[in-house]
């Protein structure tokens, strides 16, 4: 059984580094306060059902992880309840990359919560329209459209990331 | 700006604005597993400690050591021990 918990827990290790970075990433884009919190109960509800969700390919474990999140973070404040126990806060990013990251925050709320994760997908983890689909239960065309109307409306409010001398 | 460099460009700000670094992912790892995953730990630990019960009874030579664990178990000598997959109360000697 040691052996048992031990194996389960480094597999568990590495399901969770393969998809915090994106998971996180969503969970901020829909609620930057709670992105901790939705991150955390979102990888708890993984861990109960790893029995069954390990022997899921990537696409379908991902599909998963983000259904879970979404579920989660549209009832947050009622699942909130008090926690005692004292967190270590994430280190704050050095200061440019903390600008990039509010600046890309007030970008994704200018866009609903869908499109949120399209382009959370698209350019964070360099997914593809049809990944992308599967993992949100889209058809690829609706993703290349809604892809092509956000690109202009961030390129927007994020002209001023834009190259020297190019115009988004 | 084409699509094409566009996407480049938006998909180089986001991994740079948004993907964690390594200090974050441990930082939010360690903080799950030391938080969500210590009820599950200190289960595991139990269980651990209750597949060495017959052995740490047996252990147990000393009367007071014996009162001590029948307290805290809350077992009688006799049936109860049986209940408990012991064969007999050799395993706490009174």
């Amino acid at each position: 059984m040691r052996f048992y918990q031990r194996d389960a827990m480094s597999d568990f290790e590495a399901f969770y580094r393969a998809n915090v970075r994106l998971i996180y990433a969503l969970a901020r884009a829909r609620n930057a306060a709670e992105a901790e919190d939705l991150t955390q109960e979102t990888f708890l509800r993984a861990w109960q059902h790893f029995g069954r969700l390990s022997r899921a390919e990537p696409p379908a474990q991902r599909a998963w992880l983000v259904r879970t999140l979404r579920n989660l973070a549209t009832d947050v404040w009622r699942r909130q309840r008090a926690d005692p126990v004292w967190r270590e806060p994430l280190p704050e990013p050095e200061s440019d990359r903390a600008d990039l990251r509010a600046d890309l925050q007030h970008a994704l709320e200018t866009l609903d919560g869908h499109d949120r994760e399209i382009v959370t997908m698209r350019y964070l983890e360099e997914m593809n329209s049809r990944e992308i689909g599967e993992a949100l239960g889209l058809p690829e065309g609706t993703v290349r459209r809604r892809l092509a109307e956000c690109r202009g409306v961030l390129a927007q409010h994020l002209s001023q990331w834009a190259p020297k001398g190019e115009t988004p | 700006m084409r699509s094409h460099d566009l996407d480049a460009h938006l998909a180089d700000l986001f991994q740079r604005g948004l993907a964690l670094t390594r200090q974050e992912e441990d930082a939010l790892w360690n903080r799950f597993r030391t938080t969500s995953l210590g009820e599950p730990q200190a289960w595991a630990a139990f269980c651990r400690v209750m597949t060495r019960l017959p052995e740490l009874l047996d252990l147990a030579t000393r009367p007071a050591v014996t009162r001590t664990l029948r307290h805290a178990l809350g077992i009688e000598v006799g049936p109860a021990g049986a209940r408990l997959g012991f064969t007999g109360m050799s395993h706490i000697r009174a």
